[in-house]
């Protein structure tokens, strides 16, 4: 059973252009997938259509092998939660225990059990200290930390990050991709990360490339970077660290690529001690 | 030079119990015609510094000399309102001025506060258009039928149609695709090299900074901390790391090579360089 | 901005802070509906005294509780002007020429006064003591029976929840567009009508679009965290009644009942 299986999915905001013009891909589960692409190439559509905020006008869409529609959507968001791009925008509560419960609430989670998971989403994001915090004192990287323990509480699991970073600041980057990483490393969720940042797709397992509403390509981080012109052509760059490999491969000092800092330097280390 | 502040000190709210200091005895010299990051943490004043460019705050105490302006305590907005057009300032998220029907008018806007006639006004906003990248076709759509790029186009042209001679950039990459970020600073390196107009760029992107910049100036805490040349700043990483910046790519590879017992000089920024170097060190016992 | 004490929460910790919302907004409801009983000066003492012990309980000082009446004296002073030009009965006070002040106007609007600062300083004591977002919940636990003739209170409730959440926001947007336009030369304190009504649209309109964009964003995200109006909810926040709230109950109904008979046996 798969995570998410879509099969030529294809939607319109407006009836008269498709946004979505027949995609279909496959998540495995426990894995970690960035979903890439430049402005408007229907990415975070994609995200809307999986938590069934959109719906579409054909094809079909399977989440942990159950089908998406009507009467499924409800059932289907207790198992899957999803961090958007701005960290106001799906603050509810007046607190962060307020907003953690919010969750908890619509899925009917017993009052006196409340407390216990708020506490225990809370701990996880370091957050545990903010309880009462409104969110007019909380930064934009805490308020995302926030949004990711009140999904927490629900257990899902499949996490969507919609873009989650683009609108803080670096160490706010920082801690939210230390939370993904963190969360990827316990494989109990499958996360899927839309995003522009090259670096995080060098770490992901999978990674797939919309363009103009279609899947232009989709593989392993160093399968896709591979194809620099295609990706070129797309608005799309490739990280730093694969640049600099190249340049080493082309020197005849690696040979083999690496699309990481931390694959660059050890793959230096090697060669240093080979010496 | 072009923008100076002589102890520039701003309180919010003196004398209440929300007070707050938000600036504290800022002494800088801007160069004219130079592109200069100005960056620090969420808080660290960089946005209160800005504002003061334009006269939207006055110092508390201190001053401001821009152009032949000359701001300080109690000095009042109408008596200095063109400084307003010689400073430009781009706001981040700017797409959130919009508000016209069509974007001619929206771009007009501005020139006609200043008190251009509407001829005149239309006239400089069909010339400034085509500087941000958009074609004549445009001027009579509604800017909110654009793309959100092509809006923040628009909005910038807003504020270029006033022709300033000084151009504040707040994050103005802010939530666009690498690609689309790309392009924005392209323009404004272009304003800067073409028409030499002094930029300021408020950023957190150190990629933007190392490659586009010619000084940085850093705060923190209301005080300014570094002030120094783009060439000079990433040769110190400590410095970053003591006021929270992600650094540059390469200098963070150029970290942990070091850890791991390479040895490379801090005056290295350039990737061909670099390549240079590890190559004769992983070789040296060949 | 920061000195008005009316519909402000203070984060004192007092008996009354930590009453059942409920408890207080029942109480608020009687003592209105006491004040307006025409109980003469003895009804209006009652109220007085259980205000001055609702304020020493809750902490907060005469004069905090004054300060809140202070937006409505220019009202005051208007209505006093309007009585006595308009009121020409009872003893006349004084004549001068062709003005002249007679008694009852200068009663009626003493009578007046007295029973808004009563409600204003009644009012101030429930926000200053309760949370916004306590207040709401008790509105919509009050709110609960009336579900079955059609009212949607969790609705009404979620909705005023929402709204006080975003009033920084947006107050905070405000401002960051008022800077925006301002760097574009928008000038609202000079200029011409025209100019000025441009001003205006200047803010008004990106302020719409982008309460519009957070409402979509906001509504996306509660709808992808299970949120739906039909459905059942249970609910975090749960509410108790103490024996502090049941005295404080028993209370206002005793000082309601108490007007009501003076009213009824005619002693006022």
């Amino acid at each position: 059973m798969d995570a998410v299986n879509i099969k030529d999915l294809v939607f319109s905001y407006d009836e008269q252009h498709d946004t979505i013009k027949g995609i279909s891909f496959v998540i495995p589960k426990g894995s970690y997938t960035t979903i890439i692409g430049h402005n408007g190439s229907g990415k975070s559509t994609i995200a809307k259509l999986m938590i069934g905020l959109l719906e579409a006008k054909s094809g079909t869409i399977e989440i942990l092998g159950q089908k998406l529609d009507e009467s499924t959507v409800y059932s289907i968001r207790d198992h899957v939660g999803i961090v958007f791009q701005n960290p106001d925008n799906q603050f509810i509560g007046s607190t962060v225990a307020d907003d953690i419960a919010f969750g908890l609430e619509n899925h009917c989670v017993p009052q006196e059990k409340m407390q216990a998971i708020i506490e225990e989403s809370a701990a996880k994001v370091n957050m545990i200290n903010y309880l009462d915090s409104e969110p007019t004192k909380l930064s934009g990287g805490q308020k995302q930390r926030v949004a990711i323990a009140g999904i927490l509480a629900i257990e899902p699991e499949i996490i969507i990050f919609d873009e989650s970073t683009s609108m803080l600041d670096p160490q706010g980057k920082k801690s939210i991709n230390e939370q993904i990483k963190k969360l990827h490393e316990k494989k109990n969720v499958t996360i899927i990360s839309i995003t522009h940042d090259m670096e995080e797709v060098a770490q992901s397992e999978h990674v797939i490339v919309l363009k103009d509403g279609k899947v232009a390509m989709s593989g392993k981080p160093m399968e896709i970077f591979d194809k620099e012109e295609a990706l070129h052509e797309m608005k799309l760059d490739i990280p730093f660290a694969l640049k600099f490999s190249k340049e080493l491969k082309k020197e005849g000092i690696f040979d083999k690529n690496e699309c990481t800092l931390e694959g660059v330097v050890e793959a230096l280390c090697q060669l240093k001690q080979m010496n | 030079m072009s923008i100076k502040t002589n102890e520039l000190t701003h309180i919010y709210n003196p004398g209440t119990p929300f007070e707050k200091l938000a600036l504290n005895g800022i002494t800088l010299n801007i160069p004219k015609g130079k592109v200069t990051a100005i960056i620090g943490q969420t808080g660290s004043g960089k946005s209160t510094f800005v504002q003061h460019l334009n006269a939207l705050l006055v110092p508390t105490s201190g001053s401001v000399d821009i152009e032949n302006y000359h701001i300080q305590p109690g000095t009042k907005i109408k008596d200095i309102k063109e400084l307003r057009k010689k400073v430009g300032l781009v706001f981040q998220f700017p797409e959130y001025q919009l508000f016209e029907e069509t974007i001619e008018k929206d771009i007009a806007f501005g020139p006609k506060n200043f008190g251009t006639s509407e001829e005149e006004a239309v006239a400089l906003a069909k010339k400034v258009l085509p500087i941000v990248g958009l074609d004549d076709r445009y001027l009579q759509r509604s800017p909110f039928d654009l793309s959100g790029g092509q809006k923040r186009r628009v909005a910038i042209a807003g504020i270029l149609v006033l022709e300033p001679n000084i151009l504040v950039l707040d994050e103005p990459t802010a939530g666009l695709d690498p690609q689309g970020a790309q392009e924005m600073m392209t323009l404004f390196m272009d304003l800067n090299k073409k028409q030499g107009k002094t930029v300021l760029l408020v950023s957190h992107d150190m990629e933007h900074v190392k490659d586009y910049c010619d000084h940085v100036i850093v705060f923190d805490q209301g005080k300014v901390k570094i002030e120094s040349s783009v060439k000079e700043f990433f040769q110190h990483p400590e410095w970053m790391e003591n006021i929270g910046i992600n650094p540059p790519a390469i200098i963070r590879l150029k970290k942990m090579l070091n850890e791991k017992g390479f040895c490379i000089p801090d005056d290295v920024l350039e990737m061909d360089t670099l390549v240079k170097i590890v190559k004769e060190q992983v070789k040296t016992y060949e | 901005m920061n000195n008005i004490a009316l519909g402000r929460y203070i984060p004192f910790d007092s008996v009354v802070n930590r009453m059942d919302p409920r408890a207080k907004i029942m109480i608020m409801l009687f003592l209105m509906i006491a004040i307006f009983v025409p109980a003469g000066i003895w009804g209006y003492i009652l109220i007085a005294a259980f205000i001055i012990l609702a304020l020493k309980l809750s902490k907060l000082s005469l004069g905090f509780a004054l300060r809140s009446v202070k937006p409505m004296i220019f009202m005051m002073v208007i209505l006093l002007v309007i009585n006595i030009l308009v009121i020409k009965t009872g003893v006349p006070w004084l004549q001068i020429g062709w003005f002249s002040v007679y008694s009852d106007a200068v009663y009626q609007t003493l009578y007046i006064v007295v029973r808004l600062m009563l409600m204003i300083i009644i009012t101030t004591i429930l926000t200053a003591t309760t949370k916004p977002l306590d207040l709401t919940l008790g509105i919509e636990k009050l709110l609960h029976p009336f579900e079955k003739v059609g009212l949607p209170a969790h609705i009404i409730a979620m909705m005023i929840s929402i709204a006080l959440r975003f009033i920084p926001t947006l107050i905070e947007e405000t401002q960051r567009i008022m800077n925006a336009q301002a760097s574009r030369g928008v000038d609202l304190e000079n200029g011409s009508l025209k100019e000025k009504v441009m001003a205006v649209l200047s803010l008004i309109v990106p302020l719409f679009v982008s309460a519009f964009d957070r409402a979509d964003q906001l509504a996306n995200a509660m709808e992808a965290r299970g949120y739906d109006p039909q459905k059942p909810r249970t609910r975090y926040k749960v509410l108790s009644m103490h024996s502090i709230d049941y005295i404080g109950l028993i209370l206002s109904v005793l000082i309601l009942v108490c007007c009501i008979s003076i009213q009824v046996l005619g002693l006022a």
